[in-house]
């Protein structure tokens, strides 16, 4: 191999690394159950979105809306064969303060009948969308994967997302604004998910 | 044609600054699952004694959920302000209020919202109710999320917002049964302000918070 070829080869390898260094990098769950060390699952169960804001101001159709996301965030690139329980309401009777260490028996009915055993739940804590010299969006989406079968939390993480823009054009954007935040509250969730047969970071 | 133009252009201007910042204010909201169901005012026999635990207050990054501790803060003067003005309140309301010092219930503070209580918050309540047996305990419990102060990028004209919001709650358990008899809460998109020397003209938006919590009022801007 010839001198300058070492160098090609060498700037490459170095441009990949420093790709490689700047991207996304796993994160740490706020909370992760030591009992999973590997996410060997194939399934996992999508339940309804639970609102459980206090600031009701903005109307916004979860469920219909964020679906998408969800398909690219978790299906593709964390290739989990995902399944909508559609319509499926029990986890909507919980007070949202239980969910931190909920009860395993309710976990244990928290999947219907013939429904993936794990099955994560995504709560939208905030959401806020407002007009000032532009318009600002901001908000925080927590989400628990449940072990059904077991009755266990298995992890926990929050995602907080801004987006705003100045000016006049920022003004005609404000209808946008939630749905840019939400987006990004739900990336930043992602990172901390493992991908399927990984281990996650404890 | 040249003179009115312009005028217009600036009259726009400002009607859209101002029409920002009338909707830019933050809004209390009260606990919605109240609404309907249940009394908004505090409603408890006024012949039975309120035993007032010192409040607890939570001051978390919004991120990470780990505990902000800064001094401009002023926790303990908020957490002052929310004992004196519950106590005035609840007193003026006709009620027999006593304050307790310390108490295991403030620590316990989060957990008395949940469906069902910890075992440890049981006999809390037992050891607050001690005294007096006929009593309820009213507890608070404050959190405030910290999520960073607005920015604005003058190259690209990106705006980040303001995201910190408090959540002040309010619980009244019953001695006898531990069960809850009352409970609300309020919202706001602010950090907690104390009051200022000039109570009368600027009382702080926690103690704002603290009459709606006890009283039939809907919530608005504040």
């Amino acid at each position: 191999m010839t001198k300058r070829n070492m160098i090609k080869l060498g700037l490459i390898y170095g441009i990949t690394a420093l790709l490689v260094a700047c991207g996304p990098k796993p994160v740490k769950p706020l909370k992760m159950d030591p009992h999973y060390q590997v996410f060997d699952f194939k399934q996992l169960g999508i339940l309804p979105i639970l609102d459980a804001r206090k600031d009701r101001k903005v109307n916004y159709e979860f469920d219909k809306k964020l679906k998408r996301s969800i398909i690219r965030l978790f299906g593709k690139q964390k290739a989990y064969k995902l399944k909508f329980e559609q319509g499926y309401g029990l986890h909507r009777a919980i007070n949202p303060d239980d969910l931190s260490s909920p009860d395993p028996e309710w976990v244990r009915r928290l999947a219907p009948d013939g429904g993936a055993r794990f099955q994560l739940l995504f709560v939208i804590e905030d959401l806020q969308s407002r007009l000032t010299f532009g318009s600002v969006g901001s908000a925080e989406v927590s989400s628990y994967l449940f072990d059904t079968k077991e009755g266990r939390l298995v992890w926990f993480h929050k995602g907080v997302g801004k987006a705003g823009q100045g000016g006049l054009i920022g003004m005609a954007m404000k209808g946008a604004m939630a749905g840019m935040a939400l987006q990004g509250a739900l990336w930043r969730l992602a990172l901390a998910f493992p991908k399927q047969g990984e281990a996650p970071v404890h | 044609m040249y003179k009115t133009i312009p005028n217009t252009l600036v009259l726009l201007a400002l009607g859209l600054l101002l029409s920002g910042c009338l909707v830019s204010k933050p809004v209390l909201v009260k606990d919605q699952r109240n609404a309907g169901h249940r009394p908004l005012a505090l409603v408890v026999d006024r012949h039975r004694p309120v035993i007032l635990v010192p409040v607890k207050a939570d001051y978390i990054n919004a991120l990470n959920n780990e505990k902000v501790q800064w001094k401009n803060y002023q926790t303990e003067a908020v957490v002052a302000a929310i004992n004196n003005t519950a106590r005035q309140l609840l007193s003026r309301q006709g009620y027999q209020v006593s304050p307790v010092p310390d108490s295991t219930l403030t620590h316990l503070a989060q957990t008395l919202f949940r469906s069902r209580l910890k075992p440890g918050a049981t006999q809390a309540i037992q050891a607050t109710c001690a005294t007096d047996p006929r009593a309820v305990v009213l507890a608070h419990y404050l959190l405030v999320k910290i999520a960073g102060k607005g920015t604005w990028n003058a190259n690209t004209g990106a705006l980040t917002p303001n995201a910190n919001t408090t959540l002040l709650r309010a619980i009244v358990l019953d001695c006898q049964t531990h069960l809850p008899v009352w409970r609300n809460e309020v919202f706001f998109r602010k950090v907690p302000i104390v009051p200022a020397k000039s109570k009368e003209k600027n009382p702080g938006n926690i103690v704002n918070a603290v009459h709606l919590l006890y009283t039939n009022q809907t919530g608005g801007k504040q």
